[in-house]
């Protein structure tokens, strides 16, 4: 097992998961001294009932002080300043947040304004700038995706003044994490197959690049187990429970995984593309991921080699020479982008080309290429890689993937070999 | 029990290492002044830099630090250790004095740094890699070959830095970070 | 791979291992509010030199030791008199978190100074399991390489008694190169084999629990793949941190789970004779095994995949996964050759006690192992593995 020279891991979320976990929540709010929580979520989620479920499971003897259900997607600072004042004024001492990234990113901020006092976010952004224990958090993912019920960033945006604030605590981890497969039950099969393929470029990278550590190892691979053995299923079947279960846990051993090594090219240029085009994250991570995988051979072959494990089962490992496995890793997740464009009825998109908005249009033209690469060039992620990027290399990437076709390694600068496994 | 015994213990200072590290700052800071006059690739990195924008590479929490920034000509400068009057723009900072002396002794480069959540960066983060990218060509000019692989990710090959570039800036690099 | 129906984990270290791990410190002092820790210690950390360099590490940081003490002796446990003592010491110099270097009694105390102060009323009215209600203060444990089995968990034994609280972690786990240095073979063998018995027993329920596994799995992996190394050269650099990491993620993945019954009969026995801890959980581990093998008990093929890795793993055919996991490990201790006893009839003890100890580990263990499998596990035991 790999030891590198230095790292420091973390992961202080108590993790309950199981086809019947909310109901073990009403007793953990007993133990964090929590009385009066808020419900915080989006209007898609009490939509489809879920809060419903919750309060169900919650049982009668906790009291919910208040629930404000009008998160938008691209939550900023007003909306937590208007949650925060709510909190106050029904007098709440405990969050518990239902929903997806923004739900939980607001949440966490949420919890810094009021537990910390003061109206201003922007004195607490930075790393390590929150220094007390918060007032106790409870969340629960409706999108197995994220990861962010393992994360310890929340990412706010402030629209009028044009900036996206980020805040690193370890305090900002939630005290509880519940993993329920009746959540995740209503996703339909579109967002489940995009979201999945986050979580797997999550693992996949905190595998493969320059902050891997043995337990985000660890972490790593039995999540890129559950998500590829069920994510078809999930897709396919959207209520067999036990493949929503393994998803939901997946993404989670992802979210730990990627918060303790961070992530590195591939989301690089998706949070680009996704800034500029406004491409979902999961849609650009799944064509993505291959790519990011490919341009690394030379640095990390020896650990691609590895995920053929997880990803194919214990017979394609075994039967597969050494030097194959890297390309027989990424050629799985190539089909399992196949798969998932046939079992969604084309929705799932495999490369660049395909992806269209509501009205049919191409939300990634080759003209927007210069401004992605400008984009991407701002991304801290890519200094996780073991490779460097430049402007060609970027572009090579990009016009592939806008093609669908695997790689064009010939193209890409490639500084020295570091990997055992040669692949030309 | 007598508890004067144990006595507190104050931390005390690490005056070598401080003094390498501020050493091995003013030249870094000097030359990347110096390269923004002379390397054509740096000149228009900085050149999409904010206007005011004011970078200070220090180590926390009492240790040296280093200032580069752009004068109201919108010309980069070197402006000092003393961060008094100043408001930077862009905040990095090697959490001790230890992981500094790793990174300026180069058994560290500054991805592995990173990678080990030995620097902490605040601030846009946009100008924070373009000041890496500036950073890696700064290495790339002041040390021989030999050193600089250790410390950044992918050493240029002669068709993407010319050896011309790289030798006549370095020359002009170092004349100009030690006399101007 | 199979999930339970459901599962709860929770761990709250932070580990920072490697090269300068202790220059962190200060950081993970002020992102938790903290300035002026209580360092303890125990005499031998002292006399290797290990607190000099400590201490050298927080110079040109803002961190103020607030006293270091450095009177603990190893093998003893935590006694009343002297965490009395030390929280005097602690609250006379206005201290506001506590660092714990070295392994053992050292941690015990630790944790329960810090249970007195930041709880009002008598310590020992907090035993037991859950009762401590509130945060403590930010604890640093700076391990030195030894293993105990509770250093990094949630539990500590004062005056033989236990405290079992998910406050009772460390906040903070600092592996460093410089505090891990070499020891005696034979410390390097106990502290292994205490850390392969937590992290195998930890997984060694029916049921799995695919966070806690995979804690284990570390600790499994790294003990098989360095503890060798480490024996024939025990100033091995990366074997030491190895294993080091290895026992604070034991610690960790055994905080889940009640003792199985090697770990409580080898402290029964280890309370008993006075002996280290390690001594007999070696060749009780694989004997174990076995015996549950014997009573048709399945044991997960997952242990082998912890002990190979990926590709020895896949290359056994899945039948054969348990046994061959038990002929590795218990190759795995006769390798160790005369570093450890190889039955109890070597390690003198006393057959007439073997109810005792029975009785003990089955409490020990909250009635997880029976009496009556305790007592067959010590007959087998007796001749050991030979």
């Amino acid at each position: 097992m790999f030891l590198p020279k230095y790292y420091e891991f973390c992961c202080r979320v108590k993790t309950i998961a199981g086809h019947k976990a909310l109901e073990s929540i009403a007793g953990e709010l007993d133990t964090l001294g929590a009385r009066n929580p808020i419900i915080i979520t989006d209007k898609g989620v009490s939509g489809a009932g879920l809060i419903k479920i919750v309060r169900t499971a919650l049982g009668k003897k906790v009291k919910i002080a208040a629930i404000e259900d009008n998160v938008p997607p691209d939550s900023d600072v007003s909306v937590v300043n208007r949650v925060a004042k709510l909190y106050k004024s029904k007098k709440c001492d405990s969050i518990i947040a239902v929903g997806g990234g923004s739900v939980m990113d607001t949440a966490k901020a949420v919890n810094i304004l009021v537990s910390l006092g003061g109206d201003d976010l922007m004195s607490y952004t930075g790393a390590g700038k929150v220094t007390e224990k918060l007032n106790p958090l409870v969340v629960i993912p409706t999108t197995s995706g994220t990861g962010s019920e393992m994360t310890l960033v929340a990412v706010i945006a402030d629209h009028a003044r044009k900036m996206k604030m980020a805040f690193t605590s370890y305090f900002l981890l939630p005290d509880l994490a519940v993993l329920d497969s009746r959540m995740t039950k209503t996703l339909p099969p579109f967002l489940t197959s995009s979201t999945a393929m986050d979580a797997l470029t999550h693992a996949c990278e905190a595998y493969t690049c320059m902050g891997k550590n043995p337990l985000s190892d660890a972490y790593a691979i039995p999540a890129i187990q559950l998500i590829s053995q069920n994510v078809v299923r999930a897709v396919k079947k959207p209520g067999d429970m036990k493949a929503r279960l393994a998803l939901a846990n997946g993404s989670a051993l992802a979210g730990v995984a990627f918060s303790n090594s961070m992530v590195a090219i591939v989301h690089n240029i998706g949070h680009a593309i996704g800034g500029v085009c406004n491409v979902p994250h999961g849609v650009a991570m799944g064509i993505l991921l291959p790519y990011g995988l490919e341009y690394n051979y030379h640095k990390s072959a020896h650990y691609t080699a590895d995920l053929l494990y997880p990803l194919a089962g214990e017979e394609e490992f075994i039967n597969t020479p050494l030097n194959k496995r890297p390309e027989k890793a990424v050629a799985y997740i190539r089909q399992l982008n196949e798969d998932l464009h046939a079992a969604t009825g084309g929705r799932h998109s495999r490369y660049l080309k395909e992806v269209v908005d509501r009205d049919g249009n191409q939300m990634v033209p080759r003209e927007k290429f210069d401004d992605i690469i400008r984009t991407a060039k701002g991304d801290p992620a890519q200094f996780y890689n073991p490779e460097d990027v430049d402007e060609n290399d970027y572009r090579v990437m990009l016009e592939c993937a806008y093609e669908g076709i695997p790689l064009d390694r010939k193209k890409i600068k490639k500084g020295k070999r570091t990997s055992k496994i040669r692949i030309p | 029990m007598n508890i004067d015994r144990y006595p507190e213990i104050p931390p005390k200072d690490k005056f070598i290492k401080k003094a390498y590290v501020a050493i091995m700052l003013w030249i870094v800071g000097r030359a990347m002044q110096a390269a923004s006059r002379v390397d054509p690739v740096v000149k228009e990195e900085f050149s999409h830099l904010r206007d005011n924008f004011l970078l200070r590479l220090w180590v926390a929490p009492n240790g040296p630090s280093m200032f580069v920034g752009k004068d109201k000509n919108g010309k980069v400068k070197y402006m000092g250790w003393n961060p008094r009057g100043k408001k930077t723009t862009l905040d990095m900072q090697i959490k001790g004095i230890e992981q500094a002396v790793l990174m300026f002794t180069f058994q560290e480069s500054t991805a592995v740094a990173t990678s080990n959540d030995r620097l902490i960066v605040s601030g846009d983060l946009d100008d924070a890699c373009a000041i890496v990218r500036i950073l890696d060509i700064v290495e790339i000019f002041l040390l021989p070959k030999i050193i600089t692989k250790l410390a950044v990710k992918r050493y240029p090959k002669w068709s993407q830095m010319s050896p011309l570039r790289k030798y006549v800036g370095r020359v002009l690099v170092y004349i100009r970070a030690f006399t101007v | 791979m199979q999930l339970p129906e459901s599962y709860v984990f929770f761990s709250q270290p932070k580990i920072n291992s490697g090269k300068n791990a202790m220059e962190h410190i200060y950081v993970e002092l002020a992102s938790m509010d903290a300035r002026k820790p209580l360092v303890l210690a125990s005499r031998q950390v002292t006399e290797r030199g290990l607190t000099k360099k400590f201490i050298k590490s927080l110079y040109d940081s803002n961190v103020v030791i607030g006293s270091l003490y450095d009177e603990v002796y190893p093998y003893h446990y935590a006694c009343i008199s002297q965490l009395n003592d030390l929280v005097e010491l602690f609250k006379a110099r206005g201290c506001d978190s506590i660092i714990a270097i070295g392994g053992g009694s050292v941690v015990d105390l630790a944790k329960g100074v810090n249970i007195a102060v930041s709880n009002s009323g008598n310590i020992m009215d907090y035993a037991g399991t859950n009762t401590i209600q509130k945060r403590l203060k930010p604890f640093i444990y700076v391990s030195t390489g030894h293993c105990g089995g509770t250093e990094t968990s949630n539990e500590a034994y004062i005056e033989n008694r236990r405290f079992v609280s998910d406050f009772l972690f460390p906040d903070v786990i600092i592996l460093d190169n410089r505090m891990i240095t070499a020891r005696t073979r034979q410390r390097a063998a106990e502290a292994s084999m205490v850390a392969l018995t937590a992290a195998i027993e930890s997984c060694a329920v029916p049921y799995n629990n695919p966070m806690n596994d995979l804690y284990a799995n570390v600790a499994i992996n790294f003990i098989y793949e360095n503890l060798l190394g480490v024996v024939k050269k025990p100033g091995s650099k990366t074997g030491n941190l190895a294993l080091a990491n290895a026992y604070a993620m034991a610690g960790i993945s055994f905080s889940n789970i009640p003792p199985g019954i090697v770990y409580s009969l080898g402290i029964a026995i280890a309370r008993d004779t006075g002996l280290p801890r390690g001594q007999c959980m070696g060749f009780l581990l694989p004997l174990s095994l076995e015996h549950r093998v014997m009573k048709n008990e399945s044991i997960r093929g997952e242990l082998l995949y912890a002990l190979l890795g990926t590709e020895g793993y896949c290359r056994v055919p899945e039948k054969e996964r348990t046994s061959t996991s038990i002929t590795i490990l218990r190759q795995f201790v006769n390798d160790l050759g005369g570093l450890l006893p190889k039955s109890l009839k070597e390690m003198r003890v006393n057959k007439y006690k073997f109810e005792e100890y029975a009785r003990q580990a089955s409490e020990m263990s909250m009635k997880r192992v029976t009496q009556k499998d305790c007592m067959q596990l010590l007959d087998i035991a007796w001749e050991g593995i030979a």
